[in-house]
């Protein structure tokens, strides 16, 4: 069938490319504009118990769901001094003049809002929208300060936001210009001429245009978060290149062949083709995954990512045999390096070494790959605060200040909502207030609880209940701020503090101890802040990620045994893919989590792997590495149909793929490399990570460990029970 | 296929269980008995004329001053200071200091106002000169209080064109002779415990200005110095606090103090003679009665404070009428304060009952008298 689609292909090669002109030319107008679809945010979901409770608070204590974080501070004159203060209310005028601005609190109204040292002052202005529509309104805040005489610096949420965005987009453009002529530089050594080398970067690109285009109008009808596009166009380029890479080399072998311009597209349609295909499944397989966790950045990163693997996958079955159809022979136009395939000699004879010894070759890999793992199991997953940021963004300036001048430790702050029936003050309602107040500070790890009923240690039930006899004449300013702050008609909140790291496992522990007290028929306990969300998170994604990687894993060696006719293989494939993403795991714990290296790679370390990084690489890398997996696979499988002898496949089928799989696994290392040198710690963690499991997976896992298994295993890799042979339908592979 | 699926579905079970468990709920457990109040320590003076690490704190200097003319003049300065138990935790509300201060002219300029015209905070106003026991500079306030044991305070106004720069003579032995109420300058109060101690009369000098008119003025300051962990509630909670200086040398504290539910709970009061011998004053052994005959209603907040008193005390032979010398000296509430915060304070003339001679001047304040706004999210007071 394969077959029969090549000719088609090449009989009607014109058709097919003005097809593709066409859709090309619909989608370069709005391809270019997908950012602008794209929405900020996408790391919660309405369904997490934090999400709800801070929903809960906002509509109960008409509290704003935003606020920005501005820093004042002047070179001669301190907060209350008379100049000082006059520049602080102009600043102020003009920032309420916004009319989404609800309120500002500022060092001139409230008590606890100036620096350690008293030489700044904070202003906090509450917004009255969502995060998504705050960055927008960011702009126009800043915009409306003038001519005041003040430092300031703004932080906060959405400036945090709008930075990571920012930085994040300009790593991902730095990356590009320093990946794109290294990925260039690596074709040309693996095809040895210009046009050869030039085709999969072109065809690359058209899928890759096109397919924002379609993400285009997928977001109009799904919201997309715009921190997946650099991750999508990043696959987009890598895949497309990575398909008629090996497209392309296939052609050119059939042609060295001796083959017709028709006849190598239809063998190349058959044998690379389905490997491409099989391939584009598998890596499908992996992304589609993301749509599991019902997290709309991993969403976005998984339907995006499918969108555009979907197009490569067209573009290198359509686009690219009509192409090479109409250049034929024209493919080894302009060669400019000789020493093509200089590498097959040695690929043969590193084959034929690790198979005379494979024990000896595999031992020490493999404890070499489970030594890089092991610091996987101390992986401590959260989310990201402003130090992924270097210091020359505002909102991480601004962060700083916070912490270093105004004592914001890092801490673990929830705020905690106990709902009841009724008065807040009735004497049976107080009595239950009071007892999970001294319920919240006995957990451990809370050094303390602020609420109506915390105010004193010496105070007992029948002190409080005394106390609020008449609570609207307490003239004490917390407890005052509290009555009015903190209590409504059955509710009262708790501001708990804990000793720890916010993203820390004893965090989220302790999250999960308060919530326990939940009792759905007497009284709800709702508790928000950043170690609740963590919590949520880090639940919600690693709660079904050991499902969902069984069920990718299985899928995938459903694939491969209906492409190989072997049990062993499959297995094998699946294991060492474990592996190797697990190797790079443990890598990214040691480096990102652990801080090892930090200086070398210039970055601070957050004790943290972010929560969502270790998903997105294993879902790009189990799909990318069973990639290389199938293409070395195939050609040891058409050797060993050609010879019948394992030994022999291995060697040929290495030989064969090498140059190609190594020059692919060059591109994405080059590129994944590239984003080490960004400047935000996640996209570094992640470019660091795609490297490191390519890196492993075409060196120790395909040179090494691959071919001793293979020499290990010996015919069992090929054995298939006959009865599965019979009932599962027939593929071929290339 | 089956066979497929069935080692599939073995190696999922476990993860699907481990993947749906649930938080384990749990009961509130029954709260454990409050921590006792900590015991007193005696007090160390002047050294404890200090600020204290502790959640309210207030300095109150009460003066009545003569100019060389014979004019009189009587002045209240206040800071008040409140903070947390001193952690930079965010979560609580920091520390404040809030400042005021009066001059009351009979005859004249009868009561001037002066407050600081915003929420200040004390870290912004550290003195530089560290050798001091106290050092406060809070806008156009200032408060030294010297190693020799003597206080400065200074506090100008551009509005109302008054300042007031008074300094105290240095005590023959440091400290002044100091009034230690409850006989250990520490006592109980409503929702907590307090130190407390006066010095009824500290001799002092300096200038007063009002109106842009400087005058010479000297006379004697009650210094009143408290700080603790308790609560001051208002309407109908509350006190009367007199702080008298009779025309015989002898000074007199007396505060009644009411409940939460408007109820008297104490009646305190500390006697100091000529000599600096104090005597505390029990409400019952000592036939303490304090009857209000007169009130006043304040235009600003309402509120309805007694202005009028008969003072006894039978065991020193004290009967006097005490009356408001001007009955407009309400000290608005502080900002950021509630509202009901407002209180009186003011200069009281003394009277013997039988002669009808004046017999002493005194300082009242009057706390819990003005109905305080309902709570925020509330339509009404309950």
């Amino acid at each position: 069938m394969l077959a029969r689609t090549g000719r088609w292909i090449h009989r009607h090669r014109y058709l097919v490319v003005v097809l593709w002109a066409i859709a090309l030319l619909a989608m370069l107008p709005v391809a270019p504009r997908v950012q602008e679809k794209l929405l900020p945010g996408g790391f919660s979901n309405e369904d997490f118990p934090s999400a709800q409770a801070a929903e809960f608070l906002n509509e109960k204590f008409d509290r704003d769901p935003i606020s920005l974080l501005f820093i004042v501070g002047h070179e001669r004159y301190r907060p209350y001094s008379p100049e000082f203060d006059r520049e602080t209310v102009r600043l102020i005028e003009q920032i309420e003049s916004d009319p989404n601005v609800s309120q500002v609190r500022s060092y001139l109204t409230e008590p606890g809002m100036l620096s350690d040292d008293g030489e700044l002052a904070l202003i906090e202005v509450g917004l009255d929208l969502a995060i998504e529509d705050s960055l927008v309104v960011l702009d126009e805040v800043s915009g409306r300060i003038d001519q005041i005489d003040l430092d300031v610096v703004m932080t906060g949420a959405p400036p945090l936001y709008r930075d990571i965005v920012i930085a994040s987009g300009e790593d991902f453009r730095r990356g590009e210009l320093v990946a794109f002529p290294l990925a260039v530089i690596t074709l040309l050594i693996v095809f040895g001429t210009v046009v050869a080398a030039v085709m999969p970067a072109a065809v690359g690109g058209v899928a890759v245009a096109v397919g924002l285009g379609v993400v285009y109008y997928v977001a109009d009808v799904r919201d997309m978060s715009v921190l997946s596009f650099n991750i999508i166009t990043l696959l987009g380029i890598g895949m497309g290149i990575d398909y008629s890479l090996f497209y392309v080399n296939r052609f050119k072998e059939e042609l060295a062949r001796g083959l017709s311009v028709a006849e190598a597209i239809a063998e190349t349609h058959t044998r690379a083709g389905s490997a491409i295909l099989f391939s584009g499944v598998t890596s499908v397989i992996g992304l589609a995954s993301l749509l599991l966790f019902d997290l709309t950045v991993l969403d976005s990163v998984g339907i995006g990512a499918v969108i555009v693997i979907a197009m490569a996958l067209l573009s290198a079955q359509t686009l690219m045999p009509a192409v090479l159809s109409i250049i034929g022979h024209r493919i080894n136009r302009f060669p400019v390096l000789s020493f093509t395939r200089f590498g097959d000699g040695l690929w043969l004879k590193m084959a034929d070494g690790v198979m005379r010894r494979p024990l000896i070759f595999l031992i020490p890999t493999v404890a070499i790959l489970i030594s890089l793992a092991i610091p996987f199991k101390d992986i401590n997953p959260g989310t990201a605060d402003a130090t992924i940021l270097p210091q020359t963004y505002e909102s991480r300036r601004g962060f700083d200040l916070l912490r270093n001048e105004f004592g914001w430790d890092i801490s673990t702050e929830l705020i905690v909502a106990y709902t009841f029936n009724g008065d807040p003050f009735s004497h049976e309602n107080l009595a239950k207030l009071y007892a999970f107040g001294q319920a919240l500070e006995d957990i451990p790890h809370v050094d303390n609880v602020s609420s109506i009923v915390n105010l004193r240690p010496t105070l007992g039930i029948d002190d409080y209940r005394r106390l609020y006899t008449h609570p609207e004449s307490i003239y004490d300013g917390t407890a005052l701020r509290l009555l009015n702050e903190s209590v409504r008609e059955g509710v009262v909140l708790f501001y708990v503090s804990g000793d720890i790291h916010p993203f820390s496992a004893e965090a989220r522990g302790l999250v999960n101890e308060i919530r326990a007290f939940d009792s759905q028929d007497i009284s709800n306990v709702h508790v928000d802040g950043g170690a609740a969300y963590t919590n949520d998170l880090v639940s919600s994604l690693y709660g079904r990620f050991p499902i969902i990687a069984i069920i990718v894993i299985s899928l995938t060696f459903v694939s491969l045994m209906l492409l190989f006719r072997s049990i062993v293989i499959p297995l094998k494939a699946v294991v060492l893919n474990t592996l190797s993403i697990l190797a790079s795991f443990g890598a990214l714990v040691w480096v990102f989590q652990q801080g090892n290296l930090s200086g070398l790679l210039n970055f601070e370390p957050m004790g943290v792997i972010e929560a969502t990084t270790p998903i997105v690489l294993f879902a790009i890398l189990f799909g990318l590495s069973m990639d290389y997996e199938i293409f070395l696979l195939s050609r040891i499988r058409e050797a060993y149909l050609d010879t019948g002898s394992n030994r022999e496949s291995v060697k040929l089928g290495l030989q064969r793929s090498g140059t190609i799989i190594t020059g692919a696994g060059m591109i994405l290392i080059v590129v994944g490399a590239s984003f080490v040198l960004a400047e935000v710690v996640t996209v570094k963690s992640v470019g660091f990570g795609l490297a490191l499991a390519i890196f492993i997976d075409v060196t120790i896992v395909r040179i090494l460990i691959a071919p001793a298994l293979m020499r290990l295993f010996g015919d069992w890799n090929w054995w298939f029970p006959k009865w599965l042979d019979r009932r599962l339908p027939k593929l071929r592979s290339e | 296929m089956r066979n497929i699926l069935l080692p599939l579905v073995a190696i999922f079970a476990p993860f699907l269980i481990a993947c749906t468990g649930q938080i384990e709920a749990r009961e509130i457990p029954t709260p454990r008995p409050p921590e006792p109040t900590p015991q007193p320590r005696a007090l160390e003076l002047p050294s404890d004329d200090a600020s204290h690490p502790a959640p309210i704190e207030w300095w109150y200097y009460n003066g009545h001053l003569r100019s060389d003319f014979g004019e009189e003049f009587s002045f209240h300065f206040v800071i008040f200071q409140t903070h947390s138990d001193g952690s930079d935790n965010i979560f609580e509300f920091g520390q404040a200091s809030i400042i005021y201060a009066s001059v009351h002219e009979p005859g004249g300029r009868e009561h001037i106002a002066i407050i600081s015209d915003r929420f200040a905070s004390r870290q912004s106003g550290e003195d530089a000169k560290s050798e001091n026991i106290l050092g406060l500079k809070l806008g156009n306030f200032t408060l030294d209080i010297e190693p020799d044991g003597t206080h400065a305070l200074q506090v100008s106004d551009e509005a109302t064109r008054t300042k007031i720069k008074l300094k105290t003579v240095a005590p023959d032995t440091v400290p002044y002779p100091a009034m230690l109420h409850n006989g250990i300058g520490w006592m109980e109060w409503p929702f907590g415990w307090t130190y407390y101690y006066s010095y009824p009369r500290m001799a002092t000098e300096g200038t007063l200005t009002i109106d842009g008119r400087e005058v010479d003025v000297a006379g004697e300051v009650w210094f009143d110095h408290q700080w603790g962990d308790f609560f001051v509630v208002g309407k109908p909670a509350g006190w009367q606090w007199f702080a008298i200086h009779l025309d015989d040398g002898r000074s007199l504290m007396v505060s009644e103090v009411r409940g939460a539910d408007g109820e008297v709970i104490g009646v305190d009061g500390t006697l100091m003679d000529s000599r600096g011998r104090q005597r505390v004053l029990d409400a019952n052994q000592d036939g303490f009665r304090l009857d209000v005959f007169d009130h006043w209603t304040s235009p600003h907040t309402g509120g309805e404070y007694p202005s009028k008193w008969l003072l006894q005390v039978a065991s020193i032979d004290l009967a006097v009428i005490m009356l408001a010398s001007t009955a407009d000296q309400e000290v608005p509430a502080m900002p950021m304060g509630n509202k009901a915060a407002a209180y009186w304070e003011g200069r009281v003339e003394i009277y013997d009952i039988d002669t009808g001679l004046k017999t002493g001047v005194a300082f009242a304040e009057l706390s819990g008298y003005v109905t305080p706004d309902p709570l925020s999210w509330r339509d009404t007071a309950p």
